[in-house]
């Protein structure tokens, strides 16, 4: 191999993007400025020392802080904003169309732009570096604190990157994406959150250091689902865009649930000390999930289409893994059942485990099964209405059911376990809540079997119907058959 | 290379944009593809570079199939958008590397390819220049290069002479025609007729999605005259004739014939004149014209243009 040509082997977009990168005057300019003020606020900081260093707390960490706040400012503008503007632009002159067309996939794509935001990140922070442990000398801060502001952004400036991706692919006016990166992601708690929490809970070992590992493993988890999402809004219609989305979301759902099986896991998470973790992991993964989950079933095509088909194994476990996570909303709808099934057996499993503490996972398989119940009504609703996207069904079904029914509710009354409760109320995710007249914004967490009970029983109803429905669709999920050779050339049979 | 488009078939809601659309074109032909604006050109084209998926039909490229092998049609497609290249902050040689790399090109093969279409395309002197302050007519020579850097047998051009000037597009006909040379099949679509009729061998005419007349020039020209022709005996041509000198002269000789219905001078110093029976006529008639030494330097029966081809094809309607 030719050392000259040792690049041929890196993802083409990250050298493009890099190259873009270090064109971009914003880059420059902004890393230029963040020298200035680094010197500046080095040199105030040298004026004030003696003053420091006569008195019992010094300077260091009030360096550290300054110097950390101006680093994520630099990060946030250079390596969100930056690659968010190019992507958008990008998107409206059809730039993707043409790599569309070439030997790239998207999931290059995406992840050529993301390294390279990380590349920026990394150049970023090396700047913010020598000025940080020069803060060290200021006394009142430990080098272990000033590596733990860099370990715990790690996450943060990943999802905040993949995030701006994620909005680039999504809409075609920067402005409108920078909305929503800036609304979507609370960056600023994060950023100072992080490196807060690490040092509080982590480094002086409180009680709370699980609820920043917790963080950091939702941090990672919406990070894994964006990064997929991303890929399947710039895959073109008729491909097979759901496939990586859904699997990384099934392979999620069976990861939650094996830990009902592992008691030693579980044990663990019952010890743990702050609530707020356990019931944040217990209760967020199984609902985040399942949100992901009938997203990408209410915006998927009804029919796969010959590209999709083409690609059908011909074993029969093959063929059922790739009618399940294909694009196609029949197997999607499965998908959401088939996770729903399992957080239900992973609830019963854990409760079975440790009935006092683990409610949060019933709960969850409650919520779960609304939530599969409003995507299977927009999934139907959308297919009588084709003109209407089924995430606007999504968001009306949830709107009635979850909203207008419950208000409605009239005098009829059924006795749930120990409480009343008008069967239009039964629609709602909040029927504990309504039930027990408690003004509450989460959803009723109270141990009630019965009651979580509803959620998935309301999703068995459209259901059946689904199941009925993909049977008869993978009877028909195979290949194409090949077409006979249409020429030979050559002696060689050019296949069709 | 022979390119296949059969029955594609592209259905948007209520509008049928493709309505199987069939034609066929080989190497080293360069083929007009034309239609009002809604006639369905990029929807089929789209197709064709394997950006779409039809809804019935396919496209095959030497017998492989576009539509379940879009990987293998790649290889042997370049596409043209009609849109420009749109990066920012980079350099034309750094954007056609990353087009080249895009392709899988490697070393000094990608190297050789860069260096290739550069030189052809007249890039030489813009290469350290970026994008953004090209020209129109220079971005529009980068998308051409994006679409040849991987060399493929099938160039596929949507509106490439919108927006340019004479000049770039005269340069655009040149570059066409060198590569028809090189037996690369190339698909244009344009609105400029008069652009097309120049270079290209055949075209195909569409209209509410449907294709009218494909096939050479000839042919479609031969096909709407038939359609329009009146009775055998009443057969009525149009011939050019070049003379030197004489026109005045040759005129006069030309309205002596019975045969001969009209004559007229055009801007050129050509005669145009209407030719009654003319597989009967027009021989003796030539040969009197030469026996008598006017100083022919060429006749042709005179064709009907793109132009009037497509006015008389399509009927103005719009989906």
């Amino acid at each position: 191999m030719d050392i000259r040509f040792w690049d041929d082997r890196v993802n083409p977009v990250l050298i493009k993007e890099l190259r873009q990168a270090f064109h971009n005057r914003l880059m420059l300019s902004l890393s230029g400025i963040l020298l200035v003020l680094q010197f500046a606020v080095l040199v105030i900081f040298n004026l004030l020392k003696s003053e420091w260093i006569n008195s019992s707390s010094g300077g260091g960490s009030l360096f550290v802080g300054i110097d950390a706040v101006l680093m994520n400012l630099c990060i946030l503008i250079v390596c969100a904003y930056g690659p968010l503007q190019r992507f958008t632009a990008e998107r409206s002159s059809s730039e993707l169309d043409f790599a569309a067309i070439t030997l790239l996939t998207p999931f290059q794509i995406i992840f050529g732009k993301l390294v390279c935001a990380l590349v920026t990140a990394l150049l970023i922070a090396s700047l913010c570096l020598p000025f940080m442990t020069v803060a060290y000398f200021f006394r009142n801060v430990t080098l272990l604190e000033i590596a733990g502001i860099f370990i715990s952004e790690i996450v943060p400036v990943l999802l905040t990157v993949q995030l701006a991706l994620f909005c680039g692919a999504l809409g075609k006016k920067w402005g409108q994406a920078l909305f929503l990166v800036i609304f979507l992601q609370g960056a600023g708690p994060m950023f100072i959150g992080a490196p807060v929490l690490f040092n509080t809970a982590v480094l002086k070992g409180s009680s709370e250091q699980f609820l920043f590992w917790g963080m950091q493993l939702g941090g990672v988890l919406v990070f894994s689902l964006l990064f997929v999402s991303t890929t399947a809004l710039i895959t073109p219609r008729f491909a097979n865009r759901m496939f990586l989305p859904r699997l990384l979301g099934m392979v999620c759902v069976v990861l939650f649930c094996c830990i009902a099986f592992i008691p030693g896991v579980l044990r663990g998470l019952s010890g743990v000390s702050g609530r707020a973790f356990r019931e944040m992991f217990l209760f967020c993964c199984p609902v985040l999930l399942t949100v992901f989950l009938v997203l990408l079933a209410v915006c998927d095509r009804d029919e796969p289409g010959a590209r999709v088909l083409s690609q059908t194994p011909r074993h029969f476990p093959g063929r059922l893994c790739h009618f399940l996570l294909s694009s196609n909303r029949t197997g999607g709808v499965l998908c959401l059942l088939l996770a729903l099934a399992l957080f239900v057996v992973g609830a019963a499993a854990m409760r079975a485990w440790d009935a006092h503490t683990l409610w949060a996972t019933m709960a969850a398989a409650g919520v779960c099964g609304y939530l599969v119940f409003y995507g299977e009504c927009a999934v139907l609703l959308s297919r009588l209405t084709p003109k209407v996207s089924g995430w606007v069904w999504l968001l009306i079904v949830g709107a009635f059911f979850g909203v207008l029914c419950p208000l409605l509710a009239d005098g009829t009354r059924l006795k749930l376990e120990d409480i009343f409760v008008s069967p239009l109320q039964l629609t709602g995710l909040r029927v504990g809540d309504f039930a027990s007249r408690r003004a509450s914004i989460l959803p009723d967490l109270s141990p009630s079997l019965l009651r979580v009970c509803i959620g998935p029983l309301l999703a068995m109803l459209p259901g059946i119907w689904f199941l009925i429905e993909g049977v008869k669709k993978f009877r028909a999920w195979r290949a194409p058959a090949p077409v006979p050779a249409e020429k030979e050339k050559g002696g060689e049979i050019v296949k069709r | 290379m022979e390119v296949k488009v059969e029955n594609v078939t592209r259905i948007f809601g209520p509008v049928t944009a493709a309505d199987h659309v069939s034609f066929s074109f080989g190497s080293g032909s360069i083929f007009g593809f034309i239609g009002p604006n809604g006639a369905g050109k990029t929807t089929t084209i789209r197709i064709m570079a394997t950006l779409d998926l039809p809804d019935g039909g396919d496209v095959f490229y030497d017998g492989v199939s576009a539509v379940l092998y879009p990987e293998e049609a790649r290889k042997v497609v370049g596409f043209m958008p009609d849109s420009l290249p749109g990066f920012k902050d980079i350099m034309v040689w750094e954007y056609l590397d990353f087009c080249a790399r895009s392709f899988g090109l490697k070393g000094k093969l990608r190297q050789k390819r860069l260096r290739e279409v550069e030189e052809f395309t007249e890039l030489g002197d813009m290469r350290e220049k970026p994008l953004a302050a090209l020209s129109k007519g220079m971005k529009q020579r980068v998308s051409l290069a994006r679409a040849l850097v991987h060399d493929p047998a099938v160039l596929i051009m949507d509106e490439p002479a919108a927006g340019l000037d004479p000049r770039a597009r005269l340069e655009l006909r040149n570059l066409l025609k060198i590569l028809a040379s090189q037996k690369k099949a190339i698909l244009l679509s344009s609105h400029i007729l008069s652009e097309l009729q120049d270079i290209c061998n055949g075209a195909v005419i569409i209209e509410q999605g449907k294709v009218l007349s494909a096939g050479s020039l000839r042919e479609m020209s031969a096909a709407v005259e038939e359609k329009n022709a009146p009775a055998e005996e009443e057969k009525t041509v149009t011939i050019i004739l070049e003379c030197a000198a004489r026109n005045g002269e040759l005129r006069l000789k030309l309205l002596e014939n019975p045969a001969v219905a009209e004559v007229r001078e055009d801007a050129g110093g050509r005669l145009h004149f209407a030719l009654r029976d003319w597989e009967n006529t027009l021989s003796p008639l030539m040969a009197g014209l030469f026996g008598a030494g006017f100083p022919i330097t060429g006749f042709r029966k005179e064709e009907l243009s793109l132009e009037e081809l497509f006015m008389r094809i399509t009927t103005g309607k719009v989906q």
